[in-house]
């Protein structure tokens, strides 16, 4: 905001000093830019494999910006969110191979499905708080993975189904066209928690985790506040359940319901740090470092895991990105709300 | 601007309200109403359910029976958030800052969401909030680094910026020294005078009875005294309730 205005009305230099250091907003701008540039042109320069990494990248970070809004900020830690991961991914089985649409068409759509589903259960789950929050959200989603597995013929019951209609496009197409819808996908997540945070929504949220009585006291309607968010993780979830299985072509139950959707993002909101953007960004890069290392170690390397996690819980529960920003606190995504320029002349006189 | 519908009648009002947890009952039947612009204060000793009483009056716990009427209007099932959107505003006694996020923005919550506002309209109620009650100059502090007498300033900043037309007080002074209790009577003197009516629960008498117009007293859930505030101190059912049956300070001393 202050920014504009200084375009519009440049200043004197001598009252331009105390807001000289707004001048570092523009750095996180530049490397926003960069890293977008080299990411949407990545398809044309880089090989097979690093654009598949990079997809899935994507859909772990969308994935963990939508379990940290949750988490981080509402407080609301699920630990069931594969139940929509699992919803997505079946949506694109019945809208693609069903009902015959584009499978590319069905990524929005497994979003909306998984907001319509999550309704009900957000009913059932906001009567609950904390660890018995977390545990029904456990529950609900090992009920629904259980409930395709073995009770419904049409879903192909445990051996899942394939979704034949992704033959159609040629595999280079396919694959640049999961890519970019990836990046879409991660895009709207990173700026859409962006977003709704700078908003009144976003203060609500945080006021929210903070003291649920306070808020309620100033007029937060915390309910409603908590449900928006729920839907939008579950919207996310949705749309990445459907985006990985046109990647993996065989949707099983076991996969697409898999507590490791679930477990990976935590680990990763966790290790990069919660309660920010820049944390489950972070986060996202150092699992895939992790995982390169610790590849063919199998079972253990579940272990390291975890065992990590458990470290950074003790000793830094800001994770990385807290450690980083101990001392020198330099934002990426400001999302805290300042006061005004306007009011800064009358600052002194209080 | 503000003309209310019905001038003349009470801008709150208490109508038998009872609350039981099980066999206890915290309030029992308690009636009473606030007149547009008064200032009422609220005594009784610790457990009488002066608590209980505000907050079946803001909206966080709901009565066993009887209703809230404000402004006429019976609000009884109004949830809290949309009370204080209405203008019924409550500070707790223990206060409730968002300890994470900066005084600005605790203050900017409540213009937003109780307040009802929206962007620079929102900004400059909780800037005249800030100011008015002296905490400006700790704006880009985070809540959770407050003194008491920070939070309880913050508490009543945030109330402000929701714009209240009732303001539910709960024990503001308590935990202060006698210099921020002086300053904070002058505070809620000014609020008074602003327009708004208050009920203000507090054990710290003398600075309650500097700025309401009328007390009530409770005692084991119930109301036992109501009048100016010379009038129920001295009267027999409240030192009765204060300092024993045969109130017999005399003896000890």
């Amino acid at each position: 905001m202050s920014e504009n205005r200084s375009e519009i009305e440049p200043r004197p230099p001598m009252t331009a000093a105390p807001y000289a250091r707004e001048a570092h907003v523009a750095l996180p701008l530049v490397l926003l830019g960069a890293v977008l540039v080299a990411l949407v042109s990545l398809p044309f320069w880089g090989d097979g494999s690093l654009q598949r990494t990079a997809l899935e990248f994507f859909y772990f970070l969308a994935l963990a910006q939508a379990w940290n809004l949750m988490a981080g900020y509402a407080g609301m830690m699920s630990i069931g969110q594969q139940a929509f991961v699992g919803i997505g991914a079946y949506s694109l089985v019945v809208f693609a191979e069903d009902l015959g649409l584009n499978p590319f068409l069905t990524i929005p759509l497994a979003a909306v499905v998984a907001m319509i589903l999550a309704l009900p259960s957000s009913w059932l789950l906001f009567r609950l708080k904390g660890a018995y929050f977390a545990v029904a959200t456990w529950v609900i989603a090992e009920t629904v993975r259980l409930a395709v597995n073995a009770n419904i013929d049409w879903l192909g019951g445990g051996r899942g189904r394939t979704v034949r209609s992704l033959g159609q496009f040629d595999r280079h197409l396919r694959e640049d066209l999961g890519y970019y819808a990836g990046l879409a996908l991660a895009l709207i997540a990173v700026f859409g928690v962006f977003f709704l945070l700078r908003s009144k929504t976003g203060l609500a949220l945080q006021a929210i985790r903070d003291t649920e009585n306070g808020a309620r006291a100033v007029g937060v309607e915390t309910r409603r506040t908590k449900r928006i968010v729920y839907l939008f993780a579950a919207a996310i979830a949705g749309a990445t359940g459907a985006l990985i299985y046109i990647v993996q072509i065989n949707v099983r139950p076991d996969a697409a319901f898999s507590i490791n959707w679930a477990a990976y993002v935590i680990f990763i909101v966790v290790i990069g740090g919660i309660g920010t953007i820049e944390g489950p960004i972070l986060g996202t890069i150092l699992f895939f470092v992790l995982r390169d290392l610790l590849e063919g170690l199998e079972a253990w390397s579940m272990l390291i895991f975890g065992l990590i996690a458990i470290v950074m819980m003790l000793f830094a529960p800001k994770g990385i990105w807290g450690v980083m920003n101990a001392h020198r606190p330099v934002p990426l995504f400001r999302t805290a709300r300042k006061l005004p320029a306007r009011f800064k002349a009358d600052e002194g006189e209080a | 601007m503000s003309q209310e519908h019905n001038t003349d009648g009470p801008v709150l009002e208490a109508r038998a309200l009872t609350k039981r947890y099980g066999a206890l009952t915290v309030n029992d039947a308690i009636g009473f109403s606030l007149t547009k612009g008064e200032a009422l204060g609220v005594l009784g000793p610790n457990g009488a359910g002066k608590t209980t009483l505000l907050k079946m009056l803001a909206g966080s716990v709901a009565p066993t029976e009887g209703k809230v009427l404000y402004q006429g209007r019976d609000i009884t099932a109004l949830p809290e958030p949309h009370r204080c959107r209405t203008g019924i505003v409550r500070t707790s006694q223990v206060p409730q800052p968002f300890e994470q996020i900066s005084v600005w923005e605790n203050v900017l919550t409540a213009a937003s969401h109780g307040g009802g506002l929206h962007g620079h309209v929102a900004e400059d109620a909780a800037y005249t909030a800030l100011k008015r009650t002296g905490l400006l100059d700790r704006h880009a502090k985070s809540a959770g680094s407050l003194s008491l007498m920070g939070r309880k300033r913050l508490e009543l900043s945030r109330a402000l910026a929701c714009d209240p037309k009732v303001l539910l007080l709960d024990e503001i002074a308590g935990g202060l020294s006698d210099f921020e209790v002086h300053d904070l009577v002058a505070l809620i003197k000014e609020i008074h005078a602003s327009g708004v009516s208050i009920i203000w629960i507090e054990h710290v008498v003398h600075a309650l009875v500097a700025v309401v117009d009328r007390l009530i007293a409770l005692d084991f859930g119930e109301l036992i005294a109501e009048g100016a505030p010379k009038e129920v101190m001295e009267g027999e059912a409240f030192k009765r309730a204060y300092f024993g049956e045969d109130h017999g300070l005399g003896e000890v001393m």
